[in-house]
């Protein structure tokens, strides 16, 4: 139910775009709604990073996953348990680039009861570094519409990512990884009982969007291609502050860019969020050293204490009793 | 008895799976479905005492095994049932659907007039087996209030104890 | 026809038919199901007014009404919000998580279980429902369809049972890719439930107790006396040593502290004695105190303001005794508390020195802040540098297993020290399978307040994991002691093990030391601390005087 939900809000919304561009709307889905959704997408980010940023981190509670630094002839695990910060940006790194925790995944295997083989979990973390990995080479690859001249990097990119040269044009080995990715975790997501279980429609609906997006995207590269000077003219305007909707643009188009929109616009309002959370998580991001130094919490407040004094005038008829000393007599 | 042995024998790697995801049912089916896909011993003991067990309490019951063994092979799964949120009567039913199971792999050969009356017998032999999980479920019952007992006495202060006895 | 192996034999449609699973309701729509032996009895008002906390009151779990306190829904809302806006991880926590499942069986709670709600992802679901409800702007909109839903009575309930069904072990936050650690959360549901009045007498009796009298059990100081002569007088029985005891000692070097659980209870009472014996043979200038008589704070698992009023009588009496550092023992959650929050809490300790080991003058740099140093940490410094004389063919009657206790495994990271002492102790030490070790280690099933007898039953379900894992090593390497670092686990883990893997018995790691410490001045030593016989003992009374005469050289494996 939660997952017929999402689709079909995918579908209305792919629906809208590319008709309402066909019924003239060009400019509102071509140039107000795209700058509506990025400034939502700037400004709602923004605000929510603030928000968290201001929020103190009271306590240094990092998760310790390995030996910690204490005598000097014990070897530390410096990137799953930090000493001090180049060790916390390595943790973060992998963390980051890696995915390192849902690596962690390690499963002990009984075959037959009797021989004890390791094996590692990998679908998950691999669903979920290829999905990202390839979605953000495809956006590098998304550049040479918003730039002009394009830069080498993204020229260098697009050069690896079409290696294989399949197709004309080249279809993009990313293209084909985020899609398939795609597919993988919403297979996931509905074969796992558990997981199934605990999804919410904003746990489908940013995988039917992607989805969405990369499926039309994919169409208008290789289906029913548009005339992509004309785009190109379209996206550079919006990047340059000089709008122009070109005619020769098909209502596809349309569809996709409206959907890139309110993918924006959804960002800073939903789980997507973990993106610059990641960053920020205080299980992660702090090095174990509250021993080495003080961590200073800004909101400490005194607290109610039952002091040795108290204590002692409660209980120093038993103490001398025990003949223990006592500061008062 | 040696037919019916045989044929049960021969069927016995799909009777067991069978039987094995059926007494899965008990749980809530999300959880069911977990304790059935994780392989893992460690992961997933659950999962792993219901598939060893199964296999064990038929192999048991197909070798007219004596009583000993059959409650030996009920021991983890009913050790595991005794603790959780399960009616007692909902711990031991997973041995009387070994019948449907077994009627079921089966089929018409189990209305074969050579094979019924075996098939009496063995069903009388899963039905004394239902009694010893009965036996081996309440023992474990009492042992979780004699644990708990003992905690309570290992708590108690310990020169206090040994004030009384010295 | 196919054969069994085949896999066509299976049909299909047969194997459906005999699916029996019982309906199962979206969780929202779940309610909690109060089976005697799965819940803690409420705490009582006498405790809560010890404490000066808000809303005591006598209620019954099974109750239909808990007698909430007028406006309790606003009450609830507002400490949400004041918690939203101080801790980074919570704020956090309630945005990020995206549901991924990578945490949903490794909680030991659903692996013996099988409650979808004791997945880690879920228990946060619950206030992470309510936070979508009245903190988001989807939420606020769209309510259930955006996974908020109201704040009812039945949503406190809920938070009560689940709330008091995690350990707080965090092994699911080792998983996340997030790092969403749900200790965390279920501290804020804690906290947010006591502003109702609700705890469990588990925890806030003994808080109570250690907020007057200095540690949980309610020790008064003529009572530790007593308790720590009984012990001394144990020691000479086993050992022929008369050691010392000094308490309250002003002007000692260290102030030694430890869980109050060791001071009562079978087996950690073992390890407590081996403290003062081994301090003895060391020849350590320390002191006991009966104000900070524990080191163990379950304020930790009350709220973030109990733990730092429980926790603040260290450095004080630490000041008062005038000790140049600290050392403390073997516990769990006490070390998530000293390692982590006592320093940010109630420090800086600057009028204490850099801790440096009286008998091998290392310089325990690690700890130059919080001045505070681990038992294990000290003798694993002590044993490297050969100052104490071991026979560990004393322990070869023991087959031992190491369990790493949550908080000082993911909380510190501890592992490597405790190992290198039981391996210079025993000459038979088993590891249990990788993925239930370190920082990956399952929990006793009773930490964070859970360890009490009424509860039994969700106890044994958490230790399922931890038990299964003891019995492999059990019937793989013939283990018949298991070693932990923590007073909880000593309590905790007896059970455990009686239930999932009887005959294994539970240890602390310095009692296993003592037991292999050839003493100066000892009597022949037949029997351990226990004061059970050790077996062969008298056969090899001889290789021992061979030890005391190489004292010092033995016993560091480098």
């Amino acid at each position: 139910m939660t997952m017929l939900i999402a689709v079909g809000l995918v579908t209305a919304l792919f629906l809208v775009g590319m008709l309402g561009a066909a019924a003239g709307l060009q400019w509102v889905f071509g140039v107000a709604l795209p700058y509506l959704a990025v400034g939502m997408f700037v400004i709602g980010l923004a605000a929510r990073v603030l928000r968290w940023a201001n929020v103190p981190v009271p306590f240094r509670i990092p998760t310790t996953c390995g030996q910690q630094r204490s005598l000097a002839w014990i070897r530390p695990q410096r990137l799953e348990n930090p000493p001090d910060t180049p060790s916390v940006i390595g943790r973060m790194a992998l963390e980051i680039l890696g995915f390192r925790s849902l690596l962690r995944n390690t499963k002990t295997v009984m075959i037959d009861g009797r021989r004890l083989t390791y094996a590692t979990d990998l679908a998950l973390w691999a669903g979920a570094i290829v999905m990202h990995w390839a979605m953000l080479i495809a956006l590098i690859r998304h550049l040479r519409l918003m730039t002009n001249p394009v830069p080498g990097f993204v020229t260098l990119v697009e050069r690896f990512d079409g290696f294989f040269e399949v197709g004309m044009p080249v279809i993009y080995l990313t293209s084909v990884a985020f899609l398939g990715a795609l597919a993988y975790l919403l297979y996931r997501r509905l074969a796992i009982p558990e997981v199934r279980y605990i999804s919410l429609v904003g746990d489908y609906f940013p995988l039917f969007l992607l989805l969405a997006i990369g499926g039309s995207g994919f169409w208008l590269r290789h289906v029913t291609t548009t005339d992509i000077a004309s785009v190109k003219a379209l996206v550079l305007g919006l990047t340059h502050f000089a709008p122009t909707v070109p005619a020769s643009i098909s209502p596809l188009f349309f569809g996709h860019l409206f959907l890139v929109s309110v993918l924006l616009a959804y960002f800073p309002f939903s789980k997507l969020l973990h993106m610059p959370g990641v960053f920020l998580s205080p299980t992660r991001n702090l090095a174990n050293t509250t021993r080495i130094s003080r961590h200073v919490n800004p909101w400490d407040y005194p607290v109610k204490v039952h002091t040795y004094a108290e204590y002692e005038d409660e209980l120093r008829d038993k103490m001398i009793g025990a003949g223990l000393p006592v500061e008062k007599d | 008895m040696d037919g019916l042995t045989r044929v049960l024998r021969n069927r016995q790697h799909a009777i067991v799976e069978r039987w094995c995801q059926d007494a899965l049912a008990v749980y809530s089916s999300r959880a069911a479905l977990v304790f059935a896909r994780e392989q893992d011993q460690f992961a997933n003991p659950i999962g792993h005492s219901l598939r060893t067990g199964t296999r064990a309490v038929f192999e048991a019951l197909l070798d007219g095994a004596d009583d000993e063994r059959i409650r030996r092979a009920l021991d983890d799964i009913l050790r595991t049932r005794a603790i959780q949120q399960l009616a007692p009567s909902a711990a031991v039913e997973f041995l009387f659907h070994l019948k449907d199971v077994i009627r079921q792999e089966l089929g018409s050969a189990s209305n074969e007039a050579v094979c019924s009356h075996d098939l009496t017998e063995f069903m009388r032999r899963i039905d004394h087996a239902v009694l010893m999980a009965f036996d081996v479920y309440v023992a474990y019952r009492e042992r979780l209030c004699e644990l708990r007992i003992n905690e309570v006495k290992r708590t108690i202060p310990w020169s206090v104890g040994r004030r009384k006895t010295g | 026809m196919a054969t069994f192996d085949e896999p066509g034999y299976y049909d299909p449609d047969e194997l459906v038919q005999i699916q029996r699973h019982p309906p199962v309701t979206p969780w929202m729509e779940t309610p909690v199901d109060f089976r005697p032996g799965t819940f803690i009895y409420p705490g009582k008002p006498k405790n809560l007014h010890v404490l000066g906390l808000p809303h005591p009151h006598e209620w019954a779990v099974t109750d239909a009404d808990w007698k909430l306190p007028q406006g309790w829904q606003q009450i609830i809302l507002d400490g949400m919000a004041e918690r939203l806006s101080r801790y980074r991880s919570f704020q956090l926590f309630m945005d990020i998580c995206v549901r991924c499942g990578a945490c949903a069986d490794k909680c030991h709670f659903f692996i013996g279980s099988g409650d979808p709600k004791n997945m880690p992802v879920l228990r946060a679901e619950l206030l992470r429902s309510i936070y979508r409800k009245d903190f988001t702007a989807l939420g606020k909109v769209f309510g259930k369809l955006a996974g908020g839903r109201p704040l009812t009575e039945d949503v406190i309930k809920e938070w009560f049972y689940y709330f008091y069904q995690c350990t707080e072990c965090r092994r699911c936050s080792v998983f996340c890719p997030y790092g969403i650690d749900t200790a965390e959360i279920t501290m804020m549901g804690r906290e947010l439930l006591g502003l109702l009045g609700l705890y469990v007498n588990w925890v806030i009796e003994p808080v109570a107790n250690c907020y007057r009298f200095g540690n949980h059990l309610g020790i008064q100081p003529h009572g530790m006396v007593d308790t720590l002569e009984f012990m001394a007088g144990d020691i000479e029985e086993a050992t022929g040593i008369t050691v010392d005891l000094p308490i309250n000692k002003k002007g000692a070097e260290i102030l030694f502290f430890t869980p109050s659980g060791d001071f009562v209870a079978d087996p950690g009472i073992y390890t407590c004695m081996a403290y003062m014996l081994l301090f003895h043979e060391l020849g350590i200038d320390y002191t006991w105190s009966t104000y900070a008589s524990d080191g163990g704070n379950f304020g930790l698992f009350t709220s973030h303001e109990t733990m730092k009023r429980l926790n603040a009588k260290i450095y004080a009496e630490a000041k008062r005794l005038g000790v140049k550092w600290i050392l403390g023992g073997e516990c769990g959650h006490m070390w998530r508390v000293v390692h982590q929050y006592m320093n940010t809490m109630n420090g800086p300790a600057d009028f204490l020195e850099v801790p440096t080991s009286p008998v091998t003058g290392t310089v325990f740099e690690h700890a130059r802040s919080a001045k505070t140093v681990h038992i294990m940490e000290f003798l694993a410094d002590v044993i490297k540098h050969g100052k104490l004389p071991l026979d560990p063919a004393r322990n070869d009657h023991i087959r031992v297993t190491f369990h790493d206790s949550c908080n000082p495994a993911r909380g510190m990271g501890i592992l490597e020290e405790p190992r290198y002492v039981l391996r210079n102790v025993c000459n038979h030490f088993y590891e249990m399978p990788e993925n239930t070790i370190r920082e990956q280690t399952f929990c006793c099933g009773g930490g964070a307040g859970l360890g009490t007898d009424e509860n039994m039953e969700m106890r044994l379900r958490g230790g399922l994991p931890r038990g299964n894992a003891v019995r492999y090593v059990q019937e793989r390497y013939g283990v018949n002691q298991l070693a932990a670092m923590c007073a909880i686990d000593r309590a905790t883990l007896v059970t455990v093990c009686d239930y999932w893997a009887p005959g294994v018995n539970v240890t602390g790691i310095s009692e296993l030391v003592a037991n292999a410490t050839v003493f100066r001045g000892e009597k022949r030593r037949t029997h351990n601390l226990r004061l059970e016989p050790i077996p062969g003992m008298a056969d090899e009374l001889a290789d021992a005087d061979a030890v005391l005469e190489t004292r010092g050289e033995v016993g560091a494996h480098a």
